[in-house]
């Protein structure tokens, strides 16, 4: 990964750092090496259990059924743990909203006031112009990862997971290292840009909140002064929406373990990921047996075969009007058709979220 | 048109286009103003932390792990080149107020963005990529012997709301909670330009060439072009198969018709471009990873809401 330049100040055992990181934590002793002292925050970790390789294939045959069935082909290749650094950031947001609009009501026509003229106006509508207003408040808990460039195809579950069933968590300090280790990620986030992150992702998601929230209490007053209309169009000639997010509480920089199988099926490596307290699966790559569509391959190999056939057939008895059209259509069919036949996409299981 | 420019400190003369923002000596990264071909003072960069051995190794270890790739690519593959690129990034304080007109209650934020400063295609930076804002050392030109300093291709001007554009935002929405309508004053300024290094390496596996791209400076992949087990056996089967279904059927209309080698033909012919897409992605079953990184930078995710 990176030049080993560091060394542990309590094992001078190499440290691996990036231009960012705050603290580097050693992976052979697990001490925290702070960079600098600005930054010092308390460390938390939740242990990783020893996971036995075959126990957790088991697990993954049992998410998977379409893996089960290929299980006696699949070979074990390493197991992985990886502690992921996180903050669990509590935001108390308010926001005041205001708006105006008119909201366009329609009404069906009673059918014997339709004249055969207005056969595709069955309709009536009617504005409405109505005023909004009020305020809410929410709290919130996010997991915010304390590395700037994450793979979130493999973190975003496990940190949705870890948010639902919430292990404990021990002072980094109080566990015995050798009963967790494993490799820790470089924690680049500083509590203050945790704060940041959160309070943005706060806002964002109480602004949709917001918006919504406003377009039902439009389309709800619109309908109450016109009974029997139904909504259909909110349009807003003003609108003001505010957020005022407080912090409440950061937590401990907490590392939550994953654990990675990898395992190869047809001489391909797969992996599959876990929670690492629990043994939770939380996703997983399901081998593709082969990378064609069936249908499209049998329609476009029928197709050129048949006409591409009776066109050359009937250009060699004489019909060459007949002939060329049978083949053109043998050979353009099977050209269309062929784009549908390979299959593009990475077919993956996962649970967790 | 281009310009002339002749480097201060390594006398190399090199050419750049007008449009040219910030002119970069290639061979050892000191920057100038096109203009008058003054030294650019403000100027940072981020270490290789990995040379080349490091970058390889870094792609070794990836491609043991990508999704369907052979289990013995981390083995076999051999490197065959490495080059350094040390892409530019615009170096911006951002600094954001907002306050009322009767009030005297006023936001302010300010912290350091980093935002890539040209346009890279050929490397294949993700484009939500984010840099970092510390841990920049100043500038000391260097001739590289493997590697290269590219050019601010984009002024630091037109860049400058991109950068501010999350702080504006945050202090407007916090803003409104105070007053109808707050009053935002960006004063983001531009603090220099830091080139960031990223290594692109070849490396052979049975005979093709596949690429990847290292963050030398924080160590992760970014990208990697890789061999894939999938459906390799099974593709040539089946364009073979195709083939000679085509050759088959085609013969088989044309004993109705009284031309039973035409209709053959005419059923081989007519197949081909159905079995040769299938036997071209034989022999380039390759897949192409890139880091997604998500929600990190922008927002972040696993949220618990409470009304």
């Amino acid at each position: 990964m990176i030049r080993d330049t560091a060394r542990c100040r309590r094992c001078n055992a190499p440290l691996k750092r990036t231009p960012e990181t705050i603290v580097a934590i050693c992976e052979r002793c697990g001490f925290p090496n702070w960079i600098s002292q600005a930054f010092i925050h308390p460390i938390e970790l939740v242990p990783a259990k020893t996971w036995e390789a075959t126990k957790l294939l088991n697990e993954l045959a049992r998410s998977d059924p379409a893996l089960a069935q290929r299980e006696g082909k699949i070979a074990i290749k390493t197991v992985e743990t990886i502690y992921i650094p996180l903050y669990l950031a509590r935001i108390e947001a308010s926001s005041g909203y205001e708006g105006v609009a008119t909201v366009t009501l329609a009404k069906s026509k009673p059918r014997n006031d339709v004249k055969p003229r207005e056969e595709g106006e069955r309709e009536v509508k009617r504005y409405v112009t109505v005023k909004v207003n009020g305020s809410i408040t929410r709290s919130y808990t996010l997991a915010v990862p304390a590395k700037r460039i994450i793979k979130a195809g493999l973190v975003t579950p496990l940190m949705n997971y870890y948010l639902k069933a919430r292990p404990a968590s021990k002072p980094l300090t109080s566990i015995s290292w050798d009963e967790v280790k494993g490799m820790v990620l470089p924690v680049e986030v500083t509590p203050q840009d945790a704060m940041v992150w959160a309070r943005d992702a706060v806002c964002d998601r109480l602004s949709s909140e917001v918006e919504s929230l406003m377009e039902k209490e439009a389309e709800q007053k619109a309908v109450a002064v016109s009974p029997g209309w139904r909504p259909n169009l909110v349009i807003w000639s003003h609108k003001r929406i505010s957020c005022k997010p407080e912090d409440r509480e950061l937590s401990p920089l907490i590392l939550v373990p994953l654990v990675l199988l990898y395992y190869t099926y047809a001489k391909g490596v797969f992996r599959a990921a876990f929670a690492g307290w629990d043994g939770t699966i939380i996703g997983w790559d399901r081998p593709e047996a082969h990378a064609v569509k069936r249908s499209p391959l049998a329609g476009a190999t029928l197709v050129s075969s048949l006409f591409g056939g009776a066109g050359a057939a009937l250009l060699a008895a004489g019909d060459p009007l007949s002939g060329s059209l049978f083949f053109l259509v043998g050979v353009g069919g099977t050209a269309v058709l062929s784009r549908h036949v390979l299959r593009g996409h990475v077919d993956s299981g996962g649970k967790g979220g | 048109l281009d310009r002339s420019l002749r480097c201060p400190y390594c006398g190399a003369r090199f050419s750049v286009r007008e449009e040219t923002a910030i002119a970069v000596c290639p061979y050892c990264g000191t920057a100038l103003w096109p203009a008058n071909g003054k030294e650019v003072n403000e100027h940072y960069i981020y270490e290789d932390q990995l040379g080349l051995r490091g970058a390889q190794n870094a792609v070794k270890e990836e491609a043991r792990r990508l999704y369907s790739a052979p289990e013995d690519l981390g083995e076999i593959m051999t490197a065959r080149s490495g080059f350094l690129h040390y892409v530019p990034l615009h170096l911006y304080h951002v600094r954001v107020k907002a306050g009322c007109p009767h009030s005297e209650a006023a936001i302010l934020e300010e912290e350091y963005k980093t935002v890539l400063a040209s346009k890279f295609p050929r490397l294949n930076i993700p484009e939500s990529y984010t840099f970092p804002v510390r841990g920049w050392r100043e500038f000391q030109p260097k001739i590289l012997e493997r590697g290269m300093y590219y050019h601010v291709g984009t002024r630091p001007e037109a860049l400058k709301s991109r950068a501010s554009e999350r702080a504006r935002r945050r202090v407007a929405l916090h803003a409104s909670s105070i007053c109808e309508e707050p009053r935002v004053e960006d004063e983001t300024h531009w603090d220099g330009i830091i080139h960031y290094p990223f290594w692109e390496i070849n490396y052979n596996y049975k005979g093709r060439l596949y690429k990847g791209l290292v963050d030398a400076a924080g160590g992760d992949v970014v990208y990697i072009e890789y061999p894939t087990i999938e459906g390799r056996h099974s593709l040539l089967g089946l364009s073979t198969g195709v083939l000679i279904s085509g050759l088959l059927l085609g013969g088989s209309v044309g004993v109705f018709i009284g031309q039973p080698l035409a209709g053959a033909l005419g059923g081989l012919t007519a197949t081909l471009p159905l079995a040769y897409p299938l036997a071209r992605n034989r022999k380039r079953s390759t897949r192409i990873y890139m880091i997604n990184p998500g929600s990190s930078s922008e927002a972040p995710t696993g949220v618990e809401a409470k009304g």
